[in-house]
């Protein structure tokens, strides 16, 4: 894996986090959220294997239940666990960090 | 939900794809369902992807488009990230199938057995049953199903004129495992002892085998 897509991976993985932090959803919903927030470079299918990466190493949790409302087929639904909760806390930090150290460079940058 | 329920779910969502989906979303439910993953993980994700697949091709997307244009690599990743059979169900995957083939074994054993002694034949001659036989018939099934396994999932991505023909080569090398397999089972006959079980004994064991099969097999 190259550094650049190890890098969009750690991100997309810290955005999922957070689009879990206060409610749970669906994979589709997910993908949906994510392409929505402007997030092209995901691909749509690209999202499970991260789902269960991120099950195995207990950052979040899913529950196969019915869909709200009569008659709606069950869906596979996500929360964070306490774990992923920190995680995102740690990720939040980093990416505040990186994106003030970045910013810093870019608009100080050739002068 | 358990196991079962799932795949009725999982076949409902089917019916509601169209050819083209449908046919995508088949090669990854026989990769998938052939893995040694956790089935009830499995059953799992597949139907969390057919409920992708059919929210996506109400948005007029198709399967290539979400899941990407190599499925096998995709399902690679997948079962690589989906939790492994372990420990007693992984004993279960590999113990069917010798269950399986020997439970039957029993069966034509006392059915020809009874009808030898029916029509008054060498009964004794029919009640003998080699060691050997017995580890040639688990073992050989246990091979030979694996291999098709195998097999099926190496060819369920190709498109069909790609799929593996039968050639000389192939039928080559199941000659040479054929005949090995036989060598060694005469050299074995000639090492382990032979057993004599009656007619009604091999019925009991069939029977035990067929019990077995329920209680040891059959998904929850």
């Amino acid at each position: 894996m190259t550094t650049q897509s190890q890098m969009l991976k750690g991100i997309l993985e810290g955005c999922i986090l957070s689009l879990m932090e206060h409610r749970e959803v669906y994979g589709y919903e997910l993908s949906t959220l994510l392409e929505d927030s402007g997030l092209t470079f995901v691909s749509e299918g690209s999202i499970y294997p991260l789902l269960l990466r991120m099950q195995k190493e207990q950052l979040i949790e899913g529950t196969l239940r019915p869909a709200p409302g009569a008659g709606g087929p069950p869906r596979k639904y996500y929360n964070l666990t306490d774990k992923g909760l920190q995680v995102l806390q740690q990720f939040k930090e980093h990416w505040g960090t990186l994106k003030d150290s970045v910013d810093h460079i870019l608009t100080r940058g050739g002068q | 939900m358990n196991t079962k329920q799932m795949i009725k779910e999982n076949n409902r969502l089917q019916d509601a794809m169209n050819p083209n989906n449908l046919s995508y979303y088949q090669d990854m439910v026989v990769y998938i369902r052939s893995s040694s993953v956790q089935e009830q993980k499995g059953e799992e994700l597949l139907l969390e992807i057919a409920q992708h697949l059919l929210d996506a091709q109400a948005k007029g997307k198709s399967a290539e488009e979400v899941f990407g244009s190599d499925p096998e690599s995709y399902c690679k990743e997948l079962v690589e990230q989906l939790p492994k059979m372990k420990g007693l169900s992984s004993l279960q995957f590999h113990l069917m199938i010798p269950w399986v083939a020997l439970t039957w074994f029993f069966f034509v054993q006392a059915l020809v057995g009874f009808i030898t002694m029916w029509a008054g034949g060498p009964v004794e001659r029919m009640t003998q049953v080699r060691i050997s036989t017995l580890i040639l018939i688990a073992g050989g099934s246990y091979v030979l199903i694996h291999a098709l396994l195998r097999w099926m999932k190496n060819d369920t991505f190709k498109p069909e004129e790609n799929k593996r023909k039968v050639n000389a080569r192939n039928i080559g090398i199941y000659i040479a495992i054929t005949v090995l397999i036989l060598a060694a089972g005469v050299w074995l006959g000639r090492l382990l002892p032979v057993l004599t079980v009656a007619p009604w004994i091999s019925l009991v064991i069939f029977l035990i085998g067929i019990a077995g099969t329920k209680l040891l097999f059959s998904s929850k």
